[in-house]
């Protein structure tokens, strides 16, 4: 496992939409490096005949047609409750697009 | 404890029989957690006035012969687990103040049934940790000794349990959160085959490894819980019913029982007192009839690494929806942009949540999605093909739930890598998806070491069979 450089843990952040934390840069890096190390032993196994593995069930498809199935009157007020910003009962939130 | 929380069928025959009233077990329950829980710390909000009114609806209930299969049962419920009405938080500031609008599937049926919630449990924040250390809320202590950790992630829901706070409680297990705990605070942690019960309403951590499952003072009391919550659910499109065929001869005895142990989990770095404990345990599987064969699990070892890039694979994607648009707990007023406000309200992720997170998007970038993502799902793919193999030569796996006893806190907290390491014979049932069970098996050092043993998917029922025999020859 190469270092991890200042330049990609920040890039990390970034991408993470994680605050960084100027103080925090070497600790995060020592930390990636570690994990980072430990997890490169994978690379050492043949898995050319492994098949890919995404959950602990062999999925079947489980089909069904879609139903309107409106929330209870209180768990349509639990959700707009949580809404940090709401105007009437909508979700207020800053724009997408910046000017 | 025995005096107030005796095992579930004892209590509710007490009920019946009007020798017990849930309103009594309320009081005393009431009591001791004023008592106990600030220094444990085991839950982070209990609901008095609702525990109380609970039990005077469950007297009545009992008095008019309404009485449901589970009325009057009190149980600890991680913070994880939504509850409509109450704070969930999986013990994160990124979710303080949060309400929740619904029930889930799991504490639902529970409620359903009759049983009445105590509160919610502590945890390592959003379940990411092996001592409930990482929680934003304190730590919880281990109750055989206040100052070694619980482990974690249900935590609290162990100490509860072994602290005689409850008759049973709910925690959720990714990578050994319900068995760990269990075996480090000396009480039976189950973790269902995945998929067996709903997770409709437990917070995403990883959702191909996620499930909930109960702690306990027995096999019988976590077989009632997994019974009441198990089945699909059209809220879980992975949720099913099990299909396990195995039986035991019925005699009490495990004749015919084929028990594998793996060599690859009896090597150096396991503590040699808790290795004692294991292998007396295994010499009671065989003095109760069963076969004991030495079976190999290849890849295994391999198990933790591909767990730990994964499991944060699923992290980062699943926890990209704490943003601050949609929880109270946001810093979005005043920012710059939508960009600014996420990153600020992300500001409230604990460190533990946000290095797994920065691992995740490491393992999924561009560039390193092969060499780490993919690579981990095939190994994942080797064990279970692994763990298929053994299944045709052994029912049962056995193996230590957990490498050391409970370790002093603050001990491995500023050690990633060392915490992760803790579940390392834990790891594998969940990427596999098999049912595993953590059960007593004696003390090293005067602390609880579990044994952990595991069934091939579905055959959930036998594997609680297996465990029951094995608890009553205790």
């Amino acid at each position: 496992m190469s270092k991890i450089t200042t330049e990609e843990i920040k890039k990390l952040f970034a991408l993470s939409r994680l605050p960084l934390d100027e103080n925090l840069i070497a600790t995060r890096a020592k930390d990636m490096e570690e994990i980072l190390g430990y997890v490169a032993s994978l690379s050492k196994l043949d898995t050319s005949s492994a098949r890919e593995v995404h959950g602990g069930v062999d999925f079947l498809n489980a089909f069904r047609d879609d139903q309107v199935k409106p929330a209870s009157a209180e768990e349509r007020a639990g959700i707009i409750k949580s809404f940090p910003t709401s105007e009437a009962d909508l979700n207020k939130v800053l724009g997408i697009m910046e000017k | 404890m025995a005096d107030i929380f005796p095992d579930i069928q004892t209590t509710l025959a007490a009920y019946r029989a009007k020798t017990l009233k849930p309103s009594t077990v309320a009081a005393d329950l009431l009591a001791r957690l004023e008592a106990e829980n600030p220094q444990l710390n085991a839950y982070l909000r209990t609901y008095a006035p609702e525990i109380a009114a609970a039990a005077a609806k469950a007297d009545a209930a009992y008095a008019s012969g309404t009485a449901r299969p589970l009325e009057g049962i009190f149980v600890g419920v991680k913070d994880n687990l939504l509850v409509a009405g109450t704070r969930t938080g999986s013990a994160s500031k990124m979710l303080e103040g949060y309400v929740a609008p619904y029930t889930g599937t799991a504490v639902g049926k529970l409620l359903d049934a009759g049983a009445i919630m105590i509160g919610k449990t502590n945890m390592d924040e959003f379940a990411m940790g092996s001592s409930t250390e990482n929680s934003a809320y304190g730590p919880t202590k281990n109750p055989k000794d206040p100052s070694c950790v619980p482990g974690g992630s249900s935590g609290g829901s162990a100490a509860a349990v072994a602290a005689g706070l409850c008759h049973v409680a709910l925690g959720s297990d990714t990578g050994g959160s319900i068995r760990q705990p269990a075996s480090l605070c000396g009480c039976v942690g189950f973790k269902p085959t995945y998929g067996s019960v709903s997770r409709y309403g437990l917070m995403s951590m990883a959702s191909s490894l996620d499930v909930i499952g109960p702690l306990a003072n027995s096999v019988a009391d976590a077989r009632v819980v997994y019974d009441t919550i198990r089945g699909a659910d059209e809220h879980d499109a992975t949720s099913h019913y099990i299909k396990g065929a195995k039986k035991l001869a019925g005699d009490g005895s495990l004749k015919g029982v084929r028990v594998g142990v793996p060599r690859e989990y009896f090597l150096p770095g396991l503590d040699a007192d808790v290795e004692g404990c294991v292998q007396k345990g295994i010499a009671k599987l065989k003095a109760l009839g069963a076969e004991i064969v030495d079976i190999s699990l290849p890849n295994a070892e391999h198990g933790l690494a591909a767990y730990y890039v994964l499991m944060p694979a699923e992290v980062s994607t699943n926890l990209s929806r704490f943003d601050g648009v949609r929880y109270p707990a946001s810093q979005m007023a005043g920012a710059a942009s939508l960009i600014d406000g996420y990153v600020k309200s992300r500001a409230a992720f604990g460190p533990e949540p946000q290095r797994r997170i920065l691992v995740g998007t490491y393992v999924l970038s561009a560039g390193y999605y092969d060499a780490y993502y993919r690579q981990a799902q095939k190994v994942r793919g080797l064990i279970v093909k692994d763990f298929n193999d053994a299944w045709q030569k052994v029912d049962i796996i056995v193996s230590p739930t957990s490498p050391t006893v409970a370790w002093p806190l603050g001990e491995k907290v500023d050690d990633p890598l060392a915490m992760y390491l803790s579940d390392i014979f834990t790891i594998n049932a969940n990427l596999v998806g098999i049912p595993s069970i953590s059960l007593p098996c004696g003390e090293a050092d005067g602390m609880p070491v579990g044994i952990q043993l595991a069934a091939a998917r579905d055959e959930d029922l036998f594997l609680l069979d297996v465990a029951e025999a094995f608890e009553k020859a205790n």
